[in-house]
């Protein structure tokens, strides 16, 4: 393992040209197993305190990449490294301590918390296995900050998940993820099951932690409200590929790639004047495939020959912003 | 004015016991003419659903309604399930939020749309299945990549949806009620439903209701509003209007709680204190929505507060409604 330059410091999280197959079941006997690649050489930087959005359709592979970042699986192609170190090659020690350092938050508050563990044995649980050391007292005073910190009263340790509503079991959840003072949280579509009345509470709540202690967040969802509002950087992911990236706001506003701009332009306003493009009915993506031109091309717009016969590269076209297309909007 | 399409008149809807009912709808009114689409808005639990489904009697079993339901001035609240299977289907259509759960996984998708013209217009085998052809096009599940002998596993999600718009639209319904039909679908597939239904409603001269938790949804689809909160109707209007002049804190909690395209990124967001009302036994006083209010009051608290007219056509049932 190199040591970084001194001087430039490494980022938290480093993505290295990652690609990811999944064995197809076979349809018969004789068939010969076939695989599907997922993610195709994706790059990507986390730096340490930044966040960054991931977004894209379902199926694009964005929770694939959450998987492989939390070392959940392993990449068949490329690196990813944690704060220097290859997930790939982690010893023993180190991989309890990269483990520690990364926690989750799922979509799902129902189903992410076990019915039959209290509140409080649900958020020290992290503890048991990556923080061993810790005494039943320091457990338990670091429940009673976790319930403070996402604010529950700390009488709520003792009840059960099913006497919480969706939005308190999503601070449940975001508790237990913090209980290990990680570096790095990967949060997949954390409010997209909520009520819109107490969604806001939770990216307040995010935005607050994030303003207490440096913590990098990785933040997965298709509600591009959310992302503009929590993250810093997005890498647009279409069929497994980074089609655009770059620093939120500007990307959001002023999209390069045909397909970010499907995106932005399909959200309905909350406006009655505003009068959205029709979306026509394209066909819906065909699976992915090892393709040689660009993958979009098939519901572009835009697209022209070059598009149907080459793959476009991601090209940096400002400084910090990068698109995969020969014929970026202006 | 006309005889409206829908009209629903004191509609009240109870689950459990009969010595302890849980109200889930209390006296909801409302009113859709032909060619018209309406919005309900609001969150889980709200009533926005079970309204839905006691219009087209598919309550389920110990759930009982009250009031009037009346489809082109005849009273189907109740009515048998003969009169009702005669109109559901026919005269009025429901597109639900899960495709995965609401199509049938043992018939291919071309049978379970060709099912309702075969029961109701009397078409036989081969020109229903002509017709299921016909609306697989104009859902834009053209024969040539989607055989209709297709079974729902092979399709994804937002093809799913498609079939269902093209069951409820298949024997041409006056009425199409639209339950969160985009909820489980990416924005883009989103766009491209909401452009199918508005379409296929305007085509077919259906009347709309529209059912949603997402206020772009109902601010680009539907002509009136209800907003609801806790099993009654909070504010109504027409759209514009209720939009310009949110008077409803509730209506306007709910906007501000959006995190709007040229807010400040990583500002904070209004919300709503509290949480979602949760269906209750108990006799209820006052507003359900005070106990999350800012601007409630020792009245709000003590009795419900009637309908206050905010310009004509579009009130709000609170004591101080208003822009603040």
């Amino acid at each position: 393992m190199s040591a970084p330059a001194p001087g430039s410091a490494p980022p938290l999280l480093e993505v290295m040209d990652v690609a990811r197959d999944y064995r197809l079941a076979r349809r018969s006997m004789l068939e010969r197993s076939r695989k599907l690649r997922v993610l195709h050489g994706v790059s990507l930087k986390l730096a340490a305190g930044a966040s960054l959005g991931l977004i894209g359709e379902s199926g694009a592979g964005k929770s694939t990449l959450a998987r492989l970042v939390l070392a959940l699986e392993k990449p068949d192609l490329g690196a990813i490294r944690f704060d220097g170190h290859d997930l790939a090659a982690l010893s023993r020690r180190r991989r309890l301590d990269v483990r520690r350092r990364m926690q989750m938050v799922f979509q799902d508050p129902y189903g992410s918390l076990d019915p039959r563990l209290s509140v409080a044995r649900s958020i020290a649980e992290p503890l048991v296995s990556l923080a061993a050391h810790l005494g039943p007292d320091e457990r338990r005073g670091s429940v009673a900050a976790g319930l403070a910190a996402v604010g529950l009263s700390p009488g709520d340790g003792a009840r059960y998940p099913h006497q919480f509503s969706g939005g308190e079991r999503q601070r449940i959840a975001i508790a237990r993820a913090l209980i290990t003072d990680p570096d790095l949280l990967v949060a997949d579509e954390p409010v997209s099951a909520l009520d819109v009345s107490v969604r806001g509470q939770i990216l307040n709540l995010l935005m607050d932690l994030r303003a207490r202690r440096p913590i990098s967040y990785l933040l997965i969802s298709h509600d591009l409200t959310v992302i503009r509002h929590v993250t810093d950087r997005v890498a647009v992911i279409y069929l497994g590929r980074i089609v655009e990236e770059g620093p939120t706001r500007q990307v959001l506003a002023r999209p390069a790639h045909p397909y970010t701009a499907a995106l932005v332009t399909a959200v309905p306003k909350p406006d009655p004047a505003f009068r959205r493009r029709p979306a026509g009915i394209a066909p819906e993506p065909a699976s992915p495939y090892f393709a040689r031109h660009c993958p979009y091309a098939a519901r572009c717009a835009n697209a022209r020959e070059r598009c149907r016969s080459e793959m476009p590269p991601l090209a940096g076209i400002a400084p910090g912003r990068g698109v995969a297309c020969f014929y970026p909007l202006g | 004015m006309a005889v409206p399409l829908l009209e629903v008149s004191g509609l009240s809807i109870a689950a459990g016991p009969a010595y302890a009912p849980v109200s889930l709808v209390d006296d909801v009114s409302l009113r859709v003419a032909v060619g018209e689409s309406l919005g309900i808005v609001g969150e889980s639990g709200c009533g926005k659903t079970v309204t839905a489904l006691a219009v087209m009697g598919l309550l389920p079993d110990g759930v009982r309604a009250v009031g009037s339901v009346r489809l082109d001035g005849e009273e189907i609240l109740n009515a048998g399930d003969e009169a009702l299977s005669a109109l559901r289907g026919r005269r009025m259509a429901m597109v639900f939020q899960e495709p995965a759960r609401a199509l049938n996984p043992l018939r291919s998708i071309a049978e379970q749309i060709a099912e309702g013209p075969r029961i109701h217009l009397g078409l036989g085998r081969r020109a229903a299945h002509e017709r299921a052809r016909e609306l697989l096009e104009n859902v834009g599940l053209p024969a040539t990549r989607f055989p209709p002998g297709l079974y729902p596993h092979e399709l994804s999600g937002g093809q799913r949806q498609r079939v269902l718009i093209a069951i409820a639209l298949a024997c041409g319904p006056d009425l199409l009620i639209a339950d969160e039909p985009t909820t489980a679908l990416d924005v883009t597939t989103q766009a491209r439903i909401l452009d199918l239904i508005v379409n296929a409603a305007h085509d077919e001269g259906a009347a709309l209701v529209m059912i949603s938790h997402d206020l772009g949804v109902i601010a680009e689809m539907t002509d009136r509003m209800i907003v609801m909160y806790a099993g009654a109707i909070a504010e109504r209007g027409r759209t514009a209007d209720v939009f310009r002049h949110m008077a409803h804190p509730y209506t306007r909690g709910l906007f501000e709680a959006l995190p709007a395209a040229d807010a400040l990124a990583g500002g904070r967001l209004r919300t709503i204190p509290g949480k979602v009302a949760a269906p209750s036994s108990a006799l209820r006083i006052g507003c359900p929505f005070a106990p999350r209010c800012r601007r409630a009051t020792p009245r709000c608290r003590a009795s419900l507060p009637p309908p206050v007219a905010v310009t004509p056509g579009h009130e709000a049932m609170c004591f101080y409604p208003g822009p603040q």
